[in-house]
């Protein structure tokens, strides 16, 4: 390397041809086909990850200390409403000793689902985007690939596990705190019924059919929450602005799809015909 | 060798009445601040909405237009969804139970228009137009743009968060009165097929709908949704223009904005109901 | 002389913007080379590609003479076990404290016992002066306490090339000129090369061997330090003197 070697400055080469910027259709179609592959791509780095077991149990405790108090307390506010409705719809009918058939058959196989749904993306979800999306930012998503660590074994894997040892928990919070806010309402506020009459109907309206489905359909809304807030956290870009639109778009995401997956688990359970435990 | 500890900046908290030594260590102490923090910016919301500057209500119909083509495609989405599974799955079902498959029209009108409507209008309202208004304030506030705009001499709550929260307030009885109609076309529509074969008419779903819906239960139904909006709009402002702390901060900012809002509206939402409920009995006599 | 890293018409665009435009950069090995430029010429995109965190458009970047186009993900992955890289704001993990984010790499890659890894740690980490901050959480630090850091964890490995980017910014300048202290005595020590992606001329002028100069997406002039500073060129002369009369404006 002798002598000094410049190139002539200015030079801009072909002129620069735009590529024509996707329509809104096409480019949420782009966006859905991406999140597709980024799940691909993390049940594949899966496979690493049980290496990272202290970060997996890291993670589920995070989950376990900060979202089951918010769990429990926004699914009893369900209960309070699924009474405060039933309650004056059936008195109107005469019947409002009914008010705890109408909870047992509504919280497990519809209410407690969506409200889980809303508090896991609003808490754990909009959590996971702004704790992600900033260390994309950071650099530490590059980082953790200099060192030699698959991000997607190190951060979103050890997270989707860790969300994995917290459904089973979360969920049986949800359907304890439906159970009291129900009777909460139902009891000391309304006096709609007898403790004990309102305990009967809501029991034995429900049995274990009902209870699994809450549980296959909150952990399915859950893991699917997880996987669409590491999505859109690990592909923000744009300095801290972006983190924040960021956040957004995965809510509005997963808002429209915890209605979607409810609704989908509520038909592959119990179809139109509603096949109610009790006779009628 | 590169020597002089730094300590680490530590976020200086503003000047503290004297009493409060240990009472301002307590973590609920930060809580409550910022909620009274909240509250006054609600009360000074309503205090410029009154006071006789309107420059800022063109400004304000932006933002709702935005907002509202924000929230439509999701909460027609939702909605239909959520409509077609619970109002026919279950509810159907219940008043089939009880012998009054009759009344599935009434028992549709009403109950969308006190729980579940509402419930997918104030969590679209509050996750999706709250959520990216937050995200765009925090994102002002971090490139330094609110500053740019006080020196300019654009007053910030008539410019900024005024014309914001009004419009989530307007947005709120707008895409509630949406999702209930959406929700009663799609049941509407999914009626004949769920009940084929059965005493369920369409004629007989509409009469009682018809017999039910009170002008009572619409009043409720819009002033709930009314206060809803304008906490979500005081929330998220607030939470925007309070982010702070590089790339994590608006993500937080974000995130806790919308925690808050949920909480709130679903307060609203419990509270309402079993007043209005309780205070005008006469809306759940049967009239069919 | 052999080339630590060089790169053959690597192209990268961003949408519509062209941010490297056929880059021919050639690095030898064992000196300190400090990669100059204005702000948004790519030399941050540029340091990806060589660490094959980005794929080029078309060209290919070679470390040691191995092309990374050619490389299967586990030589990638070894590649990069050789190096040291400082994030321009240290990337530190933020769940991490100082000492385990610089224990990281050698726990993951080294079979050192703990007590090992201590010593190896504290050494660095005296070394950049944050001894008394082993405990502390990146959100704790300062913006020149969190490079310093990734510093450390840098070097950690004792890598034969080492990637600052941008090790100068937010730093005053004793501090800046106590950091390019620090890597020349750790060249001095070690050997390796050095790559410094600065354009702080103060900072270059005292620690490079070799100089190249990006501009707009492109390897400008390259060439061994003296013959820079001394060049006729008048691009190179204003841009290294500072001046504001020459061929580069605003735009």
């Amino acid at each position: 390397m002798s002598s000094v070697a410049t190139t002539e400055l200015g030079s801009t080469g072909e002129p620069e041809a735009t590529p024509r910027r996707p329509g809104r259709v096409q480019s949420s179609l782009i966006e859905a086909g991406d999140l597709a592959a980024f799940a691909v791509e993390t049940i594949a780095a899966l496979r690493r990850t049980p290496r990272y077991l202290s970060e997996v149990l890291r993670q589920a405790a995070i989950l376990v200390r900060g979202s089951s108090l918010i769990i429990f307390a926004m699914v009893t506010f369900i209960g309070m409403a699924a009474v405060t409705f039933a309650y004056f719809f059936l008195r109107s009918a005469g019947a409002s000793d009914y008010t705890g058939l109408f909870t047992g058959i509504v919280m497990p196989r519809a209410a407690v689902p969506i409200m889980f749904g809303y508090v896991f993306s609003a808490k754990v979800g909009c959590g996971l985007v702004a704790e992600i999306g900033a260390m994309r930012i950071n650099d530490e998503i590059d980082a953790f690939e200099v060192e030699g660590v698959n991000p997607m074994s190190y951060v979103v894997g050890t997270r989707l596990l860790g969300a994995l040892i917290f459904i089973p928990i979360a969920v049986t919070i949800a359907l304890l705190g439906g159970d009291i806010g129900s009777l909460f309402q139902a009891v000391p506020v309304l006096h709609a019924t007898s403790p004990g009459g309102f305990l009967h109907y809501h029991w034995s309206s429900q049995n274990l059919t009902d209870n699994l489905q809450a549980y296959l359909n909150c952990g399915s809304m859950a893991l699917f929450i997880v996987l669409t807030s590491c999505f859109y956290g690990y592909r923000a870009s744009g300095g801290p602005a972006g983190v924040g639109s960021a956040v957004a778009r995965s809510l509005l995401v997963n808002i429209v799809m915890v209605h979607v997956i409810a609704t989908f688990w509520v038909f592959m359970f119990f179809g139109i015909n509603p096949n109610l435990p009790i006779g009628g | 060798m590169i020597a002089a500890p730094q300590k680490p900046r530590r976020p200086v908290a503003a000047a503290r009445p004297e009493w409060d030594g240990w009472v301002a260590d307590m973590p609920a102490y930060g809580k409550l601040m910022r909620a009274g923090e909240m509250g006054r910016l609600a009360l000074a919301v309503i205090r410029a909405l009154f006071t006789p500057r309107f420059w800022w209500i063109p400004e304000c119909l932006n933002e709702t237009s935005v907002a509202l083509r924000r929230c439509f495609i999701p909460a027609l989405f939702a909605m239909t969804a959520f409509g077609v599974g619970l109002a026919c799955d279950f509810f159907g079902g219940i008043v089939r139970l009880l012998g009054t498959a009759d009344r599935l029209g009434g028992g549709i009108g009403i109950g969308f228009l006190r729980e579940p409507g509402v419930w997918v209008a104030i969590m679209i309202l509050a996750g999706v137009a709250g959520s990216s208004m937050c995200a765009d304030l925090g994102a002002r506030k971090i490139r330094e743009e609110l500053d740019a705009l006080k020196v300019l001499g654009v007053e910030e709550m008539r410019g900024l968060i005024l014309p914001r929260v009004i419009a989530l307030t307007l947005v709120g009885p707008i895409l509630g009165t949406f999702t209930v109609f959406v929700a009663w076309l799609s049941t509407y529509i999914a009626t004949p097929i769920a009940f084929h074969g059965s005493t369920v008419t369409l004629a007989a779903f509409v009469d009682t709908f018809k017999a039910f819906v009170s002008p009572l239960d619409l009043i409720n139904f819009v002033v709930k949704l009314t206060c809803a909006g304008f906490l979500v709009g005081v929330v998220c402002c607030y939470k925007g223009i309070r982010s702070s702390g590089g790339a994590e901060g608006v993500g937080r900012a974000v995130n806790e904005a919308v925690l808050i809002s949920f909480f709130g509206v679903w307060m609203i939402n419990i509270l309402f109901n079993t007043l209005f409920l309780s205070l005008f009995p006469q809306v759940s006599i049967l009239k069919g | 002389m052999a080339l630590a890293i060089e790169s053959r018409d690597l192209c990268k665009r961003f949408g519509g913007h062209r941010v490297l435009d056929r880059v021919d950069l050639r690095i030898p090995e064992g000196v300190i080379c400090a990669l100059m430029g204005p702000s948004g010429t790519g030399k941050s995109v540029l340091i990806k590609h060589v660490l094959g965190l980005l794929k080029p458009d078309s060209g290919e970047v070679l470390v040691r003479g191995k092309s990374l186009n050619r490389m299967t993900h586990a030589e990638v992955i070894a590649m990069r076990r050789d190096i040291g890289v400082m994030f321009q704001d240290g990337a530190l993990f933020s769940s991490m404290t100082v000492f385990e984010n610089v224990a990281f790499p050698l726990r993951q890659h080294t079979n050192y016992t703990d007590r090992e890894v201590r010593e190896i740690v504290m050494d660095h980490l005296t070394k950049v002066g944050l001894a008394h901050a082993v405990d502390r959480y990146p959100a704790e630090l300062s913006g020149g306490m969190k490079k310093r850091a990734g510093l450390a964890r840098g070097l950690a490995l004792d890598p034969g090339i080492v990637l600052a980017d941008e090790p100068d910014s937010g730093l005053d300048p004793v501090r800046t000129a106590l950091l390019g202290e620090l890597l020349k005595e750790r060249h001095a020590e070690l050997g390796g090369t050095v790559v410094v992606i600065t354009h702080n001329v103060m900072l270059a002028k005292r620690v490079a061997d070799h100089v190249s100069v990006l501009w707009r997406g492109k390897v400008v002039a390259a060439g061994r330090s003296e013959e820079m500073w001394s060049s006729e060129d008048p691009f190179i002369r204003q841009f290294l003197s500072g001046a504001s009369g020459g061929p580069l404006g605003m735009d």
